[in-house]
């Protein structure tokens, strides 16, 4: 038996490594103008149809059997570019393509690796179309893009916040080139952290992982930033109703070392300072200010040593604030006091990463990645009252501090051996430092000859864990029909003297029945190992990352999904995936817990439970020609069970929705004017709410005075029972460019929610009010009961200004 | 000019948010049966019966079920069927246009001749037309006896006036091998003679012997000891008023042993001025107990079922969290298959402080609210 094993596997072996009489073609595909590397760029050789594809580097190498080949080189939106080549011996070809001046309606194979590639569950969006399609503000989002793809569910209206096929926001992996990127939101949710100037390429994995992804459930946001323009210095410069954004690129030497800068700022608290100064003009004792904003910056550095190594450095820094200040005095006996209230929140990312690619041969190409993520959260507030006379004061200030920070090394190889393989293997270690919560507090007063201020800190200790993983994958052509991506994924956490270990297999395999129609199948097992512990509806910076502990347990998911991929004529790309997916060890707030009662033993405030989620997803894409877009449907259901919540009863998840239609559109009329067109349609939010009310039986004492006071409880018939209505939006947006002596100038207008659609956003037991005068001439007012919903955003207009150079 | 169509156009995209009336689509309306009842060994058990009513109604009462046939099992043997004895009153409701709007309401009393007793369980089964039927169940626990009490008394000042604080620690035995669950109650009466608030400055003051009883709402029972810390009322203080009426613990951490439960008894009006059973440090003659003033804190150790701590656990935080949009709803537990409530039992033992001399001869003793509202 086990000698039938070592022949088994070295049959294998062998077929893998056994090259005769072949030949390797290998180099960077990039685009002409700007030497920005292709990702996902085909290349096959036209006869046998065999080849593949760039890596996120731009890198390729495919060995084909030697003699007279013609190789083809091709992207969506470029012009493709065929090679007659004899090959003789391994060669490196690095290729530049060229953008298409206007889209046409030239088919392009890129469209075809689609069905006939492993990998399903997976949507790439190009940078480009982040910025064409309208959104909330006029503001490009890349996650509100995200959102507009089936399988992935909106939070609560105007949110970036995205829930993938019944996980939760936790679940998600956000890559900024490889660096995770903790809170993705701005202003509460409403904007993503990612700048769509500087992002290349946006990959979505809902499932069907591939084994070098780890450490989430539910999804990966694989975002690739721009590299630099390396042949010369281009720009972008955008204003917008609520923020304003550049972007810089250029070669520092060209062909050889170049960098990209990218930043954007709101400006809400400096276009209110006047209404501000206005408002405490009438206040001649003292003055208030209060204000937010949000800014973050992309930068990028890549030097190339030589046409086998290339260094790149890219960071990431973003960071809102709120806050008031308010100044005053008052006079008392005599003696002058100010008083200085003080309040903030703020919260932010800060990423690096340093990576070193290197080509060891035609055959193997590495990735060297040294990482930092920093994600912090405060609040603070100060009051302090100070005697003008003899200096003395007295102060209230406290502050609460939470936050996670990561230090990763990770090493990563693609090795082409031929045969139909490419093999993908690494390892990676992450140091994490969760800071779950930490309050400092001083008060005291030496007004009064006071002389004892509190000066403390408490809340949770600071854990450290260690995250190893490693893995192997195989992505294999075992024959022009049948293709195979199959892998492991290891991982293993440290963590308070505890391990947790996880060998997560990962398979993916394609069927092309026919030359336009593939079935695919895909199994995935996935472990997280750190929670975030949220209570609101949407995306607050109070949301706590947390660790697994010797307590609480890691999430794990298996997730099953079938799919069939065809095109419809030569212009439509039609899918339709299954999905059943499993999970363990999902964590809740205990009912009645919230954040703001967390300060310490967090981990007794939490329920741990399952949740399983299963459905279908439709998308019908059109890549090609003057309109391009998707139309996208997914019928799903998501469900949780927690022992200690809804008394151990299956209740809906809080995103569990029935039906979600998106659609997003665009068309360019000529090279002056394009317009965006999005519709979506989603059943309404599942929520909590309340039916009945019935008298409550709390003991009494005395004389039972107070009994019946306050008593009334309300039933909810279970939670997350109450659907609120169904949730739908027409956006519009277009985009008028010219080309001007320096550049491009594009007015950019949008209209958000089209026919102002009320979508609830909160709904509540309220009451409807009846006044008037009754046939006496008396006045009188009259309540009953009603169900209030609350919405956020109308109908909104908005406008920017961008010129590109 | 810019400028100010730029921040009207901010202010209103970014703080705009409007609110409508939406109709309920939702299932779960129809009204349910609610029982409640707590049974004291040694009492004739009783229930009370309603129907919810829906949160769109505008009803002001909840109206009880005079046709229930309520069953009561014993052991799970049929026992009797208990007998409708509610108070029925009526309110009236002014509305527009003059017309007035009668509801007839009434406690929805239910009540057998079987007297409860410790050990047993009693299971009701009830039914009404137009209703889905209900069942609960209950056991009756032990009581726990508190076998010893003792006090450390203290006076403090921080800055606001001596504050008298009492330690009062009771001793029990959490009985072994089964779980227990408790209720800590406090009660305050306070008497104090009629016609102190009578005096006129100035004028010689002869006490009366009529003694006005007052229950106090505020009780000032803080909860010190840990046995509090697993269900968040650590620190918590018992008013006695409707806000924090009890306290609730289970025997997680003393299953079985002899237990020291530690409580801070904070009294508030020591040394503050005005009216004061206690000894004052102005020795005013009128705060003497000598003449009749006293205090009389009783403290009850109470055994009560697994389903009505979940019962009361869960209603505290519905109550706290109710306007809370940052926590989902806390949904209140209920032993009551098919229907809303509770079907409770209790068994308790107390210890009584008294501070001065009650009651005292020669004194009489009326309740105050009685005294002043003799209707």
């Amino acid at each position: 038996m086990k000698k039938n094993y070592l022949l088994l596997c070295l049959s294998i072996f062998s077929a893998i490594f056994s090259q005769a009489q072949k030949v390797t073609i290998s180099g960077y595909v990039s685009d002409v103008a700007t030497g920005e590397k292709l990702i996902n760029a085909n290349i096959f050789e036209t006869e046998s149809l065999s080849g593949t594809i760039s890596n996120e580097y731009g890198f390729y190498s495919v060995t084909l059997p030697a003699g007279k080949k013609q190789i083809q080189y091709s992207f969506v939106g470029y012009e493709k570019q065929n090679f007659q080549l004899d090959l003789i011996k391994d060669t490196v070809l690095n290729i530049t393509l060229k953008l298409m001046g206007e889209i046409d309606e030239i088919t392009v194979l890129g469209n075809r690796s689609k069905i006939e590639s492993s990998q399903m569950s997976m949507v790439e969006i190009p940078g480009s179309k982040l910025q064409k399609l309208p959104v909330l503000f006029g503001e490009p989002d890349v996650l509100k893009v995200i959102q507009l793809l089936p399988g992935v569910q909106s939070g609560t209206e105007g949110t970036s916040g995205i829930y993938v096929r019944g996980g939760g926001p936790d679940q998600n992996l956000f890559l900024l080139d490889g660096v995770p990127v903790y809170n993705a939101s701005h202003l509460f949710g409403f904007f993503s952290v990612f700048n769509p100037t500087a992002v290349k390429t946006v990959k979505l994995y809902k499932g069907g992982f591939p084994a070098r992804f780890g450490g989430r459930l539910s999804s990966v946001i694989d975002i690739r930033m721009k590299e630099g323009n390396d042949k010369e210095i281009k720009g972008e410069v955008s204003i917008g109703l609520i923020s304003s954004r550049f972007s810089l690129e250029g070669p520092i030497i060209k062909d050889k070392t170049s960098f990209i800068i990218s930043g954007r700022r709101t400006y809400l608290d400096i276009l209110a300072q006047p209404a501000i100064k206005i408002a405490n003009k009438n206040d001649d004792y003292g003055n208030t200010t209060a204000g937010y904003y949000f800014y973050d910056l992309n930068a990028k550095v890549n030097h190339k040593f030589s046409e086998k190594s290339r260094l790149y450095f890219s960071s990431y820094m973003g960071r809102d604030k709120a806050y008031s200040k308010e100044d005053y005095y008052y006079v008392n006996e005599h003696i002058r006091y100010d008083n200085k209230n003080e309040m903030g929140i703020g919260w932010g990312n800060i990423t690096s990463a340093l990576r070193w690619n290197y080509v060891f041969g035609p055959k193997l190409f590495s990735n060297t990645t040294l990482t930092f993520s920093n994600y912090n959260f405060d609040v603070k507030e100060e009051y302090k009252t100070t005697n003008t006379k003899t200096g003395k004061y007295s102060e209230d200030y406290f502050k609460y501090i939470s936050g996670i920070k990561d230090y990763t090394a990770k090493i990563d190889f693609d090795y082409y051996p031929g045969g139909g393989h490419e093999v993908k293997f690494g390892a990676s270690n992450i140091w994490h430092s969760f800071k779950p919560g930490v309050n400092h507090e001083k008060n005291g007063s030496a007004l009064e000859g006071e002389t004892t201020p509190l000066d403390t800190i408490y809340g949770n200790a600071d854990i450290a864990g260690m995250e190893f993983s490693a893995f192997i994958e195989d992505n294999f052509d075992i024959s022009p029909r049948l293709k195979l991506n199959y892998g492991l994924h290891f991982s293993l956490f440290n963590v308070q003297q505890t391990n947790y270990m996880s060998l997560q297999p990962r398979a993916s395999l394609s069927f092309l029945a026919a030359e336009n129609l593939s079935f695919k199948m895909s199994y995935a097992k996935m472990s997280q190992y750190i929670h975030l512990l949220s209570s609101s509806t949407i995306s607050l910076p109070t949301d706590l990352w947390l660790p697994v502990t010797e307590k609480v347990k890691p999430q794990d998911s298996h997730q099953i999904a079938l799919g069939a991929f065809t095109k419809l004529g030569k212009k439509f790309d039609f899918s339709v995936e299954g999905f059943y997916k499993t999970m363990d060890n999902l964590i809740e707030y205990k009912e009645g817990s919230s954040f703001t009662g967390i300060s310490s033993g967090w981990e007794s405030k939490i329920e741990t439970g399952k949740g399983w989620a299963y459905g279908a997803e439709f998308l019908l894409e059109k890549n090609v020609g003057k309109t391009t877009g998707w139309i996208g449907y997914t019928l799903s259901w998501a469900e949780r069970k927690f022992e200690n919540l809804n008394f151990g009863e299956v209740f809906p998840a809080r995103y569990d929705r029935r039906h979600d239609i998106s659609v997003a559109l665009t068309h360019e009329f000529n090279e002056r004017i394009d317009i965006g067109v999005t519709w979506v349609y989603g059943t309404g939010n599942a929520t909590t709410l309340g039916t009945q009310q019935y008298p409550g039986f709390l003991p009494m004492t005395g004389n039972g005075y107070y009994y019946g006071f306050e008593n009334d409880i309300t039933y909810y018939g279970g939670r997350n029972q109450y659907r609120m209505p169904s949730y739908h939006r027409l956006d519009i947006g277009v985009n008028f460019h010219k080309q001007k002596k320096r550049g491009i100038r594009t007015w950019s207008l949008g209209i958000y929610n089209v026919y102002s659609r009320q979508n609830p956003f909160y709904l509540y037991w309220g009451y409807d009010t009846e006044s008037g005068y009754n046939q006496q001439g008396q006045y009188y007012e009259q309540s009953k009961p009603a169900l209030k919903q609350l919405s956020l955003f109308p109908l909104i207009p908005s406008v920017s200004y961008t010129f590109k150079f | 000019m810019k400028t100010k169509i730029h921040i009207l156009f901010l202010l209103t995209a970014l703080f705009y948010s409007c609110e409508k009336t939406i109709e309920f689509n939702g299932a779960n309306m129809d009204p349910k049966i609610v029982v409640q009842g707590n049974l004291l060994s040694g009492d004739p058990i009783r229930a009370l019966v309603y129907k919810s009513r829906s949160l769109l109604s505008d009803e002001e009462f909840y109206n009880s079920l005079p046709n229930a046939i309520v069953k009561l099992y014993e052991n799970n043997e049929y026992v009797e069927t208990l007998e409708y004895a509610g108070r029925v009153d009526t309110f009236r409701k002014q509305l527009p246009y003059d017309v007035v709007k009668e509801y007839i309401f009434t406690n929805g009393n239910y009540s057998a001749k079987t007297v409860a007793e410790v050990g047993k369980t009693y299971r009701l089964e009830i039914s009404c037309d137009g209703f889905d039927p209900v069942t609960c169940e209950t056991t009756i626990p032990a009581p726990v006896e508190i076998t010893k009490v003792d006090t450390i008394t203290e006076v403090s000042d921080i800055g606001n006036g001596p504050v008298k604080n009492s330690w009062i620690y009771i001793y029990f035995k959490d009985p072994e091998g089964t779980k227990n669950y408790y209720m800590l109650q406090s009660e305050k009466t306070t008497g104090h003679i009629l016609n102190y608030y009578e005096q006129y400055s100035g004028e010689s003051f002869v006490p009366s012997d009529t003694i006005l009883l007052r229950h106090e709402s505020f009780t000032g029972i803080q909860l010190a000891d840990p046995v509090f810390n697993n269900n968040n009322q650590a620190d918590d203080v018992i008013m006695g008023s409707p806000d924090n009426r009890f306290a609730i613990f289970n025997d997680s951490q003393i299953n079985g042993k002899d237990y020291k439960l530690g409580v801070i008894h904070y009294d508030p009006y020591y040394g503050g001025g005005g009216y004061s059973p206690y000894p004052g440090e102005d020795k005013n003659p009128i705060d003497e107990t000598e003449y009749g003033n006293f205090s009389s804190l009783t403290i009850k150790l109470v055994s009560i079922t697994k389903e009505y701590y979940e019962y009361l656990n869960s209603a505290n935080y519905h109550f706290y969290f109710t306007d809370d949009p940052f926590s989902e709803p806390v949904p209140v537990a209920s032993n009551v298959i098919g229907g809303m409530g509770i079907w409770a039992a209790t068994s308790s033992s107390e210890i009584k402080i008294v501070n001065g001399t009650y009651p005292m001869p020669g004194k009489t003793y009326i309740k105050e609210y009685e005294y002043y509202n003799p209707y």
